[in-house]
């Protein structure tokens, strides 16, 4: 990405050690000569990315991920859990536990909001770090030929803008991860992400001014800037949900389903309340 | 086949003639180094001389290259060759019995847009004039020529989209951009790009010919990579622009006068499923990622 970030690539490379580069060659990323998969991630982005994030992950957030054997070890499968902290932290702090803390470790794949991706640098970044435009073709694609383990929140941008008010409630999943289960047979591994509301609250949407500036929320953050203060990290992940069907059924039949995975997350997210000693903690 | 003088022209004439077919080159321009198997017919598609010569010749295909795809040529120009054309060619071809009908689009008609599933298959629809209007005489010859597999279904229908297409031969308005010493690029933006080597591209027309071969079918190569490893690859030097200052310097200061909507390729990818021609034909590249990158002539900045 150009001559002006090298500086930055040179830093971030020198945080890339041997161990790291074991790990990550565990993953079996398909790659090409160039150091790209199909879809446009990078291995030397991805390691970058991935040197940067472990500060993050093991120093600055202390993420303690629990129930990681529900995650399975290898095939398809579909992460499906509660979205906050206004800039994809969590999901973020989701892939880097899955990368650093799960035997073995796996690659995870967002499905992002279109808006990021449309963003200049932000859509590029995201893109050679292997996430996605959230479209269902792409993730129907990852899951049925690469066995990918493709995130997804199904709040969308409510989720992720959310207001303090609305803290830790599951504020109505979208169907599209449904259908997805049914027609690709994945199963659905539940997950709460306690510390996400604390890390970045927001008071307002601010949706006029959003709406004039062309984004999908505008957070009104305490400290200014949507960036996340040092909260303790814990990630619940929850037995998987298998859904039964071809994908193409009424609402009525998917509904019920869509609530279902629904209470199975505001269960992990009252169980992960209930045993946090407190937020930074 | 018409068009033969043109890029894709040159490279199938070359693949076929190699493999012993006898090949009607039809173009109204000069066909410069003729080879043995090719007779040169000069002559306009859409007048008399074309259908004369279909019913003397008895082809057993016909493949239809003859398309503008230059912007600088107006758009009724461009409409009439390209839609019309199309249109003519195909009903010689059925009236005089020809059984097979090979068209050449090209995968830029779904367009670059970010709303798109990445790996686009046949069953999407071509929206690029949705920001490139330019680009609808295109698609409007392509939804013809894919409407004439059910229209006529005696006739062997096949329509080629093919990726980017890189080689020495070939003149596409990627290939002038990527032969320029500096090139720009879309600051902050760095699409993925499928590329087909132009020998490879032979090959398709090659398995197009396969009796009872037809459909419509994506044409991809060996991968894809940014835009900025093909920049560099090609041996030329990036130079991002923001957005709006290109949308200011095109056509003047030396800057290429390209359409508005080509920048939207330099943006998003416009990248497709190629897994049907293959599973069809039996179709795999021959070319590897890195020599068909290297296969447009290096000229450094």
């Amino acid at each position: 990405m150009g001559t002006w970030t090298r500086p930055l690539r040179r830093a971030l490379d020198r945080m890339v050690d041997e161990s790291l580069r074991e790990r990550y060659a565990r993953l079996r990323v398909p790659l090409n000569a160039y150091g790209y998969d199909r879809w446009g991630a990078s291995r030397d982005d991805q390691l970058r990315t991935l040197a940067l994030l472990r500060w993050f992950h093991e120093t600055y957030f202390r993420v303690e991920a629990h129930g990681l054997a529900h995650v399975p070890e290898g095939g398809r499968a579909l992460l499906v859990g509660n979205h906050s902290g206004q800039l994809a932290y969590d999901g973020m702090l989701v892939s880097s536990a899955l990368f650093f803390d799960k035997e073995p470790p796996r690659m995870t794949r967002a499905m992002i909001e279109r808006f990021f991706i449309e963003t200049p640098v932000v859509g590029t970044l995201m893109t050679r770090m292997g996430q996605l435009t959230g479209i269902q073709e792409n993730a129907e694609r990852l899951l049925v030929e690469e066995e990918a383990l493709v995130l997804v929140f199904p709040e969308g941008a409510r989720g992720g803008g959310r207001v303090w008010a609305d803290r830790y409630r599951v504020l109505g999943f979208s169907q599209g991860f449904l259908r997805l289960a049914m027609r690709t047979g994945a199963p659905i591994v539940p997950f709460a992400f306690i510390g996400g509301e604390e890390m970045c609250p927001s008071l307002s949407r601010g949706e006029p001014l959003a709406k004039v500036l062309g984004l999908p929320y505008l957070p009104l953050v305490p400290w200014g800037l949507p960036l996340p203060a040092p909260v303790k990290v814990h990630i619940h992940f929850g037995a998987p949900i298998r859904v039964e069907g071809s994908g193409d059924e009424e609402d009525e039949v998917i509904l019920p389903e869509v609530r279902r995975v629904e209470h199975a997350v505001s269960e992990l997210i009252a169980r992960g309340l209930a045993e946090r000693r407190g937020v930074f903690l | 086949m018409t068009g033969a003088s043109g890029s894709f022209g040159r490279v199938a004439v070359r693949w076929l003639a190699e493999r012993g077919h006898t090949v009607h080159a039809v173009d109204l321009h000069a066909n410069e180094g003729l080879r043995s198997g090719v007779v040169l017919h000069r002559l306009d598609v859409q007048k008399r001389g074309f259908e004369d010569l279909v019913r003397r010749v008895r082809p057993r295909a016909i493949v239809h290259l003859a398309m503008v795809r230059r912007f600088g040529r107006g758009a009724a120009e461009r409409h009439r060759i390209n839609f019309e054309g199309s249109a003519k060619v195909f009903d010689v071809g059925r009236r005089l019995g020809v059984k097979k009908m090979i068209f050449s689009s090209r995968a830029t008609v779904y367009g670059a847009l970010p709303d798109q599933p990445q790996f686009v298959t046949e069953e999407h629809p071509p929206s690029a004039a949705r920001t490139f209007p330019e680009m609808s005489d295109l698609v409007a010859a392509d939804l013809y020529a894919t409407q004439m597999l059910w229209r006529h279904p005696e006739v062997e229908t096949v329509l080629l989209r093919p990726v980017n297409v890189l080689g020495p031969s070939v003149q596409t308005l990627l290939n002038r951009y990527l032969g320029r010493g500096r090139v720009f690029t879309v600051l902050g933006y760095d699409p993925m790009q499928q590329v087909l080597h132009e020998d490879d591209l032979g090959l398709a027309f090659e398995h197009a010919l396969t009796p009872g071969v037809h459909g419509v079918f994506n044409v991809t190569g060996p991968g894809e990579v940014p835009l900025s490893v093909m920049i560099e690859e090609a041996g030329a030097s990036a130079v991002p622009l923001p957005e709006t200052l290109i949308a200011v310097l095109r056509g003047r200061l030396g800057f290429p006068e390209i359409p508005a909507g080509a920048i939207e390729y330099l943006k998003y990818p416009c990248t497709v499923d190629g897994a049907r021609f293959r599973e069809a034909t039996g179709f795999a590249p021959r070319h590897g990622l890195v020599s068909t990158l290297r296969a447009v002539p290096r000229r450094r900045a």
